[in-house]
């Protein structure tokens, strides 16, 4: 008998459980109103490409550069196994890297360095005007740091939130790049839906 | 004020009593920080992220070698099974020209890598975790391409457990 209600009680817990999960709440932040910056860079393969032309997709940018060891890679492989989630609505999801680092990411570099992770993500360099508008639309924070006196180069300490934008081209979600690929999955599920 | 011989004995009597006490108190410190024992430490999980080095010096037209350097990464966990604690102090790698400890640390959406200069402690019966997006050892400058399956030798130093020299296995990104 106690078993029993023990039991039910547990049931009813998983379902509320459940019920949670498929909810239809961006699991990211939410902006409204935020104006959506277009700009127009340039792809690991040479070809323009403008963030108003890609309505249609649920676009993902993260800003990012190659020589970066720890979270950029770890963003990528994140995508990685966002883009094995998605199946075939992956299709309809643009994944774009944006470099804040573009003395070194050439577009060579950037072609080297995506492979790696999927030959469908976009990695995008520019002139430095064409840059910097896409970094002040986005608020992206950028600072170029020295590393220990023994080795040469340099790191760049920089923005590591995701921003996602809707097919109708507008600015409207903001993921940490510590989500868990779960919860980005789900927010970008929504958005094609919607 | 004039104190009489008792009272001078007396508080002779009560000196040498707190010194007593006082060197009692050293010893059993001491036996404490030996019942304690040493630190016990063990690099576990070693593993580096892919890093392709650049061979073609053409493509960079503009940069000197040392602008292009590539840096690689390591992950591990430090378990110390010991009674006391130990610091790791420096890591060093024949792959790279200088190996740092380093955390990221993510704060208002804002990634930043800082040298951990002071090395990191690892408390009694702790296993800390070195892992993407917190403390890692950066490879500053690498010789060579780290590339999946690759096994490479790292030194890692501990304040008093002294020098580890274990591996680590290059990973697909
Ligand atoms: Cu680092």
């Amino acid at each position: 008998m106690k078993r029993k209600m023990i039991r039910s009680v547990f049931m009813l817990f998983m379902l509320a459980l459940f019920a949670c999960q498929t909810d239809d709440a961006f699991r990211g932040t939410e902006l409204e109103g935020l104006p959506t910056t277009d700009f127009t860079l340039t792809d690991q393969h040479g070809q323009p490409f403008t963030l108003s032309e890609q309505k249609g997709k649920v676009v993902l940018i993260f800003f990012g550069f190659s020589f970066c060891p720890d979270v950029c890679p770890l963003t990528l492989s994140k995508w990685k196994q966002i883009e094995k989630q998605l199946g075939e609505q992956n299709s309809e999801v643009e994944f774009v890297y944006i470099t804040v680092d573009p003395e070194r990411d050439t577009q060579e570099k950037l072609k080297t360095h995506l492979a790696v992770f999927s030959d469908s993500f976009i990695g995008l360099t520019g002139t430095p005007d064409d840059l910097k508008t896409a970094y002040a639309g986005y608020g992206i924070y950028r600072e170029v740091v020295k590393v220990s006196e023994g080795a040469a180069g340099y790191l760049v300490n920089h923005t590591s939130r995701i921003f996602v934008f809707d097919r109708a081209g507008n600015w409207r979600l903001g993921i940490s790049n510590d989500s868990s690929v779960e919860d980005m999955v789900h927010d970008i599920r929504l958005l094609l839906k919607g | 004020m004039r104190m009489n011989e008792k009272q001078v004995r007396g508080r002779a009597v009560a000196r040498i009593v707190q010194y007593v006490v006082i060197a009692a108190m050293f010893t059993a410190s001491g036996c404490l920080d030996q019942k304690a024992g040493a630190p016990a430490i063990a690099v576990e999980n070693v593993w580096s992220r892919a890093a392709e080095t650049m061979q073609h010096s053409g493509e960079h037209a503009g940069h000197s070698s040392a602008q292009m350097q590539v840096n690689g990464v390591v992950y591990f966990d430090l378990h110390n099974r010991g009674g006391s604690p130990d610091r790791l102090v420096a890591v060093s790698s024949p792959v790279c020209t200088v190996a740092e400890i380093h955390r990221t640390v993510m704060q208002d959406d804002r990634m930043t890598m800082r040298p951990i200069k002071d090395g990191v402690t690892i408390p009694p019966g702790a296993k800390i975790e070195f892992k993407p997006a917190d403390y890692h050892i950066m490879l500053l400058g690498l010789n060579e391409s780290l590339t999946p399956g690759m096994v490479f030798e790292l030194e890692f130093e501990f304040e008093l457990s002294g020098k580890i020299v274990t591996k680590s296995t290059v990973r697909t990104p």
